[in-house]
């Protein structure tokens, strides 16, 4: 379940003001809920963006797709940020070797794979959305962001509900010692595992080399990480 | 109905620690509510205060106690004189101060929710208290929308005396129609959250926050 939350803790449920005269203002106003409509928006070329309410493809303008489900926005409409409702963070900057692999998928859909050697960026495709940053870190971290509520996820999926993270090590020969770090971040919920990938140098990572499994229980929380 | 927090209703849990022998003499496991109507609250015992009524919330020989702190201004009194005369609307409008006693003796005055402690040579009072606090959700969407709302139950304090932390009721939940209210209150850190995945497919959302400033967009 994706959900935005107020409070009073943080401020965004105000307390009351007390006036001049010693008396509370009678009314802090309410919370009101209304309708948006997403203004004119820019779209990178080459990319597959998710479309909005009628039929409108929604982008931040730094160019990375809007896929999310919540997004924060202050005054102006289309400056919006992504907060984003699941999140995997592959990370080896500790590891001394550049250039991770990765090969990516639902469990129950092998064949639909994303990851750095499946391209550059972009969706998977219309029921599997997922999206992939480039390729363009050498040392890490890179991500890969997944929708996982039930209402978004592939109805091809079934449960248990299972994501698998391969990983190879395409720049091996640059030394250093293989490990890298998956967290998946959804909500208040953050799991981690570190694996050893492979060092099968200069080959793209495929479905056979180490991997972490992320588990999601039927609302899209991750529940385990092996 | 109001948007705002209600001064005259609280919960509280408190407990006494010793810090030389570093072990509790008091503590309450649940703390006690007030009641929801000021009207009903009983008249208070010697010292708590000396005269009139009180709003009040105890536990063993922990007291809570509100008064009208802006009786100067508001030609209220500092205690209620009587106790159907102020209802819960006339203490809505009033800020009070909370003083907490112990075995009639005050100890400190408390302004806000949240956690509190004073140590008096070597006893250490720790109090966790939450004033309740009523938010009205306006949906103006042409669908209904769904919230949930939670706020404090209870505070937890630390074996060692180090403090405490809150822990938070349930979640209960209230689905809204188009175009009408609903308050929703609990005692504070009150919460509501927002269900993205119960919102009509499609739909653009924009919160509006009670500040007037801040938005929050759901693209579904």
């Amino acid at each position: 379940m994706s959900t935005l939350t107020i409070s009073t803790a943080d401020g965004t449920i105000t307390n009351t003001e007390v006036d001049s005269a010693g008396l509370l203002n009678s009314n802090d106003g309410s919370v009101s809920a209304a309708p948006v409509a997403i203004g004119s928006v820019t779209i990178p070329s080459g990319a597959k963006p998710i479309f909005g309410a009628a039929g409108i493809p929604l982008f931040s303008t730094s160019g990375v797709p809007v896929f999310e489900s919540v997004i924060d926005e202050t005054d102006n409409i289309d400056g919006y940020q992504v907060i984003g409702e699941a999140t995997i963070t592959i990370d080896w900057s500790a590891s001394g070797i550049s250039d991770l692999d990765c090969c990516a998928y639902w469990a129950d859909n092998s064949g639909s794979l994303i990851g750095w050697s499946h391209g550059s960026g972009g969706l998977a495709n219309d029921n599997y959305t997922a999206w992939w940053t480039g390729d363009d870190t050498g040392n890490g971290p890179e991500t890969i962001a997944l929708l996982t509520a039930s209402s978004r996820r592939s109805s091809k999926e079934t449960s248990p509900f299972q994501y698998k993270v391969h990983l190879n090590f395409y720049g091996n020969g640059l030394g250093g010692t293989p490990a890298a770090s998956v967290t998946i971040t959804r909500g208040a919920v953050t799991l981690s595992k570190i694996i050893t990938p492979s060092t099968n140098q200069g080959q793209a990572a495929t479905i056979s080399d180490p991997s972490a499994t992320i588990t999601f229980s039927s609302d899209g929380t991750p529940t385990t990480i092996a | 109905m109001a948007s705002h927090r209600y001064e005259s209703r609280f919960r509280f849990c408190a407990a006494l620690y010793n810090t030389s022998t570093n072990s509790f003499l008091q503590k309450s496991s649940v703390g006690t509510s007030s009641s929801n109507n000021a009207s009903t609250a009983p008249k208070a015992t010697t010292g708590l205060p000396a005269s009139g009524y009180a709003y009040y919330g105890a536990y063993n020989n922990y007291w809570l106690i509100a008064q009208n702190s802006h009786n100067s201004l508001n030609s209220k009194g500092l205690n209620p004189t009587t106790a159907k005369a102020w209802n819960d609307y006339i203490w809505s409008l009033v800020p009070n101060n909370i003083k907490f006693f112990y075995n009639s003796s005050l100890i400190t005055t408390i302004g806000a929710s949240g956690y509190h402690e004073v140590t008096v040579g070597i006893l250490k009072y720790m109090i966790g208290l939450g004033f309740w606090h009523s938010v009205d959700i306006v949906n103006g969407m042409d669908d209904a929308i769904t919230i949930e709302y939670r706020g404090m139950d209870k505070y937890l304090f630390d074996l060692d005396g180090g403090g405490a932390t809150v822990a938070m009721t349930g979640w209960y939940s209230a689905t809204i129609t188009s175009g009408s209210t609903f308050s929703c209150g609990m005692f504070e850190p009150l919460e509501i959250r927002f269900d993205t995945d119960n919102l009509p497919s499609g739909e653009n959302i924009g919160i509006v926050m009670q500040n007037g400033t801040t938005k929050y967009l759901f693209l579904n």
